[in-house]
């Protein structure tokens, strides 16, 4: 197995500690491995500290205990950043820039050469759906397109680890679709992506994985699959809905839905259902297993951690 | 560090800097001067509206005329204050307060939460980041300084026709005096991330700041400073009983008391700490007098001939010397000038000097010294060329910038080489030393003619009014004593600059974003 692109043990942050202050833990014995090319959700409640441990790996925050490595080198370190792509949450982008200045500049910051960082400005301007826009100052811009900016800004050097903190806060539903699919293209880059959203249907929709933050301790990490288990539920899209449905299946909860059926199927009951219904000359599209939605599981996993 | 990261930086804190309203207002206000310059110009012969539209002779001119008609260079004059008025008074004070509040939220805004995990997450140090903000501060100053110097010695030239390089000298100081000021600006900025506690306090340390470096100037200056009552006064010859005028020693004996030692002990360690602001205007008026010095000035008494007027040439010696037994009475050959003029009479300038005579005597069983007055070396000379079978007339004169002189006017006694000759005794601003100005005009002139041919030199003649300003930059050197050397000044102001800088880095370094 490769080394992990990214190992955190023991991580432990506490702000406000004084001389008589015990200060607040922010995080606390954060243990986590990442490896390359995988798109992670990280949920969690308010003050969780999801911001904190991206901050923590961006090395924005002083003072943590523990053990946090990028790229094998210790988080924070100018090495480390130069590979990493960051969106921070409510970011404010200088409002005496244009969008093209922002992006030349936060490029050249970034390490890359200015020929480099010309080249590249006019694709990601593209991309992010801001080229007719681009030399309007940043303070003229919605929030929207400031969100636009500060993706570009955070992928114009083409990072290997990415951390995007609230993507697609104030973006239209185009723009939405537009960060998928940019999101969708790294993971087939290869590049590792942190996606920090309150938007569950967004994480869903995006990540591999879920890592699930509270009261600054990794409470659970899994595939969308795994945390999103499933209801037990199965619903049938039917080519065509006969009449006698109820009488034809005998099944005591079933729900009829515009293109089929729903209903609470065990594997072998499935099976029976499907000869009736073929027997019944009825042609079935598709069957779908019904399963908790992230945000469902979501719920249920932090109300549990918190009682 | 990366060449792009610093070029980054560099376009961050010029795009910061040209957005910026206050750095406007203040481009735009320093057109106000430039465009004046352009407009009125000062010239030798008067000031004069748009390039020669109109033109005013100096004494006609309301309120400040008969002033100036009394100074030897009112064109020198008009043009000094002025340059005064641009660059002391409204860039440096004015100037660099608005400086200080257009820069003050350079580092606050950078500490505003969002835009600073924007820049610090960036493979930049946190302490790069803090200096292109004092870059970025230093660049608005620079370039609203160096619009000004360059338009106003744009507009000297061509409106006045005065080509002074001294002028662009404006910039460089008023970049000096604001790096001086600002990294503590941007440590007020980085610990309370507040903009108007930044303004604020920056405002108070510029201006306490800058009372105390006058201060202690002023006090220095009083201690041993040259003889102020002379200079602004009518000079150290007006005890024409002879009497040795008493020292006004009020001033300078406040090392005296036990408080005004304390005094000056705190003011000497304020100074000491503290960046010497004020320095800078006396470096750069140093640097400006050694670039345009005035044509001859006696460094003790304070005497200048600030320049010659056109068609004067300077000669290393009088063409037509004095006899030897009246060049003996006049002293030591200070300078010699010829006029060059074609048409005009060869008239002769030379001027000379020698120290006061002293003599004691015993007047009620008490002894006095008795210092030579005007009217007894005009009486000594007069017997000199009666001598000489001349026939002196004297009389008790002034010079036209309101020196007192004694004047004498005689022949000259070769018939092969007529000429009218006119002397002018006077007194420096010490009065140790006698000098005589002797003008020589060829041939049998009228009397308007003498005068007008030695009105060509006299007009620039005068007391240096201006070394009462001069007499600390004079003191500045690089070998002085540490109190007044430049090294000192110099490095403990930058030494002060970097203890703020490396505060304000280092509190930068501990704040989690």
């Amino acid at each position: 197995m490769d080394a992990p692109l990214l190992r955190v043990r023991g991580l432990t942050m506490t702000f406000g500690r004084g001389f008589r202050r015990a200060g607040h833990r922010a995080l606390d014995g954060v243990d986590l491995a990442v490896g390359r090319g995988s798109v992670f959700g990280l949920l969690g409640p308010n003050g969780a500290g999801k911001t904190t441990l991206i901050k923590v790996l961006m090395g924005l925050i002083p003072g943590w205990e523990g053990e946090a490595e990028v790229f094998g080198q210790r988080a924070g370190a100018a090495d480390v950043r130069a590979r990493i792509g960051y969106l921070p949450e409510a970011h404010r982008l200088p409002g005496y820039l244009t969008g093209r200045q922002v992006l030349r500049i936060y490029g050249m910051l970034s390490g890359k050469e200015r020929r480099q960082v010309e080249q590249r400005i006019p694709l990601w301007l593209e991309r992010v759906g801001m080229l007719a826009d681009a030399d309007r100052k940043v303070r003229e811009y919605s929030k929207g397109m400031q969100q636009r900016i500060g993706l570009a800004q955070a992928l114009l050097h083409e990072p290997e680890l990415v951390f995007l903190d609230e993507p697609t806060d104030g973006v239209d539903p185009v723009g939405r679709a537009a960060v998928r699919e940019i999101v969708a293209e790294l993971r087939t880059r290869g590049t590792t992506v942190f996606i920090n959203s309150h938007l569950l249907m967004e994480v869903e929709r995006m990540c591999d994985r879920v890592v699930i933050v509270a009261r600054g301790r990794i409470v659970r990490e899994g595939t969308v699959d795994e945390l999103a288990r499933r209801t037990g539920r199965v619903a049938f899209e039917l080519a065509s809905v006969p009449a006698e449905l109820e009488r034809l299946l005998a099944l005591p909860d079933l729900v009829r839905t515009p293109t089929g059926f729903e209903a609470a199927l065990e594997s072998a009951q499935q099976d029976a259902v499907i000869d009736r219904l073929r027997a019944a000359g009825v042609s079935i599209r598709s069957i779908t297993p019904g399963r908790l939605s992230l945000e469902d599981a979501f719920i249920e996993m932090v109300q549990g951690d918190t009682r | 560090m990366k060449r792009s990261v610093v070029t980054a930086l560099t376009l961050d804190a010029l795009h910061q800097v040209l957005d910026n309203w206050v750095f406007r207002i203040l481009t735009g206000l320093t057109l106000v001067p430039i465009l004046l310059t352009f407009l009125i110009g000062a010239r030798e012969e008067g000031v004069v509206l748009l390039f020669g539209l109109k033109t005013w002779a100096y004494a006609d001119l309301p309120a400040v005329g008969p002033l100036l008609a009394t100074t030897a260079d009112p064109q020198g004059v008009v043009i000094a204050n002025l340059l005064q008025l641009f660059f002391d008074q409204a860039a440096g004070n004015l100037g660099t307060l608005l400086a200080i509040v257009a820069t003050s939220f350079f580092v606050p805004r950078l500490l505003e939460k969002g835009a600073a995990d924007l820049y610090f997450h960036k493979p930049v140090s946190r302490s790069a980041l803090y200096l292109s903000r004092f870059l970025a501060g230093l660049l608005f100053i620079a370039l609203s300084s160096g619009v000004l110097a360059l338009g106003v010695f744009l507009g000297l030239a061509t409106a006045s026709r005065h080509v002074d390089p001294g002028v662009l000298l404006a910039c460089p100081t008023l970049v000096y005096v604001f790096a001086l000021v600002f990294p503590f600006t941007m440590l007020v900025g980085v610990v309370t991330r507040s903009t108007v506690a930044s303004i604020l306090l920056s405002a108070m340390f510029f201006l306490f700041n800058g009372c105390i470096q006058q201060a202690w100037i002023s006090l220095e200056q009083l201690e041993h400073g040259p003889n102020v009552a002379a200079l602004v006064g009518r000079g150290a010859s007006e005890d024409e009983d002879g009497k040795e005028q008493p020292e006004e020693e009020g001033a300078r004996g406040v090392r005296d008391s036990a408080f005004g030692r304390a005094l000056l002990a705190t003011l000497d360690g304020a100074r000491i700490v503290l960046p010497k602001t004020s320095d800078a205007d006396h470096f750069a008026r140093k640097l400006r007098t050694s670039l345009s010095p005035p044509f001859f000035r006696d460094e003790a008494e304070h005497v200048i001939v600030t320049r010659l007027s056109g068609g004067l040439v300077a000669r290393t010696a009088p063409t037509t010397p004095p006899p030897a037994e009246l060049a003996a009475r006049l002293g030591t050959l200070r300078l010699a000038v010829q006029s060059d003029e074609p048409g005009a009479p060869e008239t002769e300038f030379t001027l000379w000097s020698r120290p006061v005579e002293r003599s004691t005597s015993t007047v009620n069983g008490r002894e006095r010294e008795r210092v030579e007055t005007l009217s007894r070396a005009g009486e000594a000379l007069e017997d000199a060329l009666a001598a000489l079978g001349a026939t002196p007339t004297r009389q008790k004169s002034r010079l036209p910038s309101d020196l007192d002189a004694a004047r004498v006017d005689w022949s000259a006694t070769d018939p092969a080489a007529p000429a009218r000759l006119t002397s002018w005794c006077f007194k420096g601003s010490e009065g140790e030393l006698l000098f005589t100005l002797l003008v020589r005009v060829p041939g049998q002139p009228d009397e308007a003619t003498v005068e007008q041919q030695t009105q060509r030199f006299t007009r620039y003649l005068a007391l240096d009014r201006t070394a009462i300003d001069d007499w600390y930059p004079a003191q500045l050197g690089f070998t002085a004593p540490w109190r007044t050397n430049v090294f000192f000044s110099v490095g403990s102001s930058l030494a002060f600059v970097a203890l703020m800088l490396s505060v304000g880095c280092w509190r930068l370094r501990r704040i989690a974003f």
